[in-house]
């Protein structure tokens, strides 16, 4: 029944997903609702992340309190931020960003008026690609995900390629 | 839900919709159930920024006949606790160009919907799975893979009214 899946509030455990930096491997664990120490003490369990920073997904802040909500995706980096470079027809434009910021956040910035400025149009088209790849980052992952954290850093292209006319 | 007989399709995507990904969707508020009739889910997705002045949110329709293979066909919806559970709307416009392009009016019967490559309805149009394999549906994907594309096309058009109300 879906008010069984949408409403569950399954006991008292909170569902976490903890993905770290750009580890392919995603942890999921359950912890008692409000218990934000055992939280961070699976994110930093893994060997070179004892020192990390907890974000949830798309947040800007360190996690604070994991609450008592029923799931919730965290990223474990050990930068407190990522410095994005994009480039665009021969400019580049920086911003820093949590690492938590997904790539949905970046191309929005990207296009908009702190970015390139790009019309109605183009801004339909964009999208940020890694240089020398074929495939545009999927919106939704993370930016840290993609900024190891010997630099902290990540550059993108920000490519109007119609990839469905190949 | 209605009293339908669980097939293995139904499982596979209740299962899905219990996930952790998907029930932090829901809980961070980008998406809701609104229903299941079986072979039809009817999801709601609302893009709202973080100061929350800016908020558009849009009812979309997912066929699942023997889900995950082959996938939903999406349709754009206006959910309704009728008898039909509500209705399709007509196309929008104005309205953020990719927006616009996405929830148009085109085709007919299995070949229509949204026109995206994530569309079971026009992955095959033109070619369109084998060169958007970013975009396109196949059976290892989650049905959160589904609300984050549809999360992306909110927002644009969120984000496109909100700069006209500017």
């Amino acid at each position: 029944m879906v008010e069984a899946v949408t409403q569950d509030s399954r006991g008292k455990k909170v569902r976490v997903e903890l993905e770290f930096e750009t580890l392919p491997d995603v942890k999921a664990v359950e912890v008692e609702k409000n218990d934000t120490g055992a939280v961070i003490t699976v994110a930093r369990s893994v060997t070179g992340f004892e020192n990390a920073h907890v974000f949830e997904r798309d947040g800007d802040e360190v996690l604070k309190e994991i609450g008592d909500r029923r799931a919730v995706t965290l990223l474990v980096h050990r930068c407190r931020h990522i410095t994005v470079d994009v480039r665009y027809d021969g400019e580049t434009k920086q911003r820093k960003f949590s690492p938590a910021v997904t790539v949905l956040r970046v191309l929005h910035w990207a296009v908009g008026k702190n970015g390139f400025k790009l019309d109605d149009n183009a801004a339909a088209k964009a999208n940020l690609i890694l240089p020398g790849t074929e495939q545009p980052l999927p919106k939704d992952t993370m930016i840290g995900r993609y900024a190891p954290h010997s630099g902290c850093a990540v550059t993108l292209d920000l490519t109007l390629k119609d990839f469905t006319n190949g | 839900m209605d009293e339908a007989e669980e097939t293995p399709g139904m499982q596979t995507l209740m299962a899905q919709l219990d996930s952790i990904r998907f029930l932090a969707g829901v809980e961070e508020g980008r998406w809701q159930v609104l229903s299941i009739h079986w072979p039809y889910l009817y999801v709601r997705v609302r893009f709202s920024s973080e100061a929350g002045e800016l908020s558009f949110g849009h009812d979309f329709r997912l066929e699942c006949s023997g889900y995950p293979d082959p996938g939903p066909f999406v349709e754009r919806w206006r959910y309704a606790e009728d008898a039909q559970h509500g209705e399709r709307p007509a196309a929008p416009s104005p309205g953020a160009p990719g927006f616009v392009e996405a929830m148009k009016e085109w085709g007919s019967g299995a070949e229509s919907g949204i026109y995206r490559a994530w569309n079971r309805g026009a992955s095959l149009h033109n070619d369109w799975s084998r060169k958007r394999p970013d975009e396109a549906w196949n059976r290892t994907r989650n049905i959160t893979f589904i609300m984050e594309q549809l999360y992306a096309l909110v927002a644009e058009q969120a984000i496109w009214l909100a700069s006209r109300a500017a």
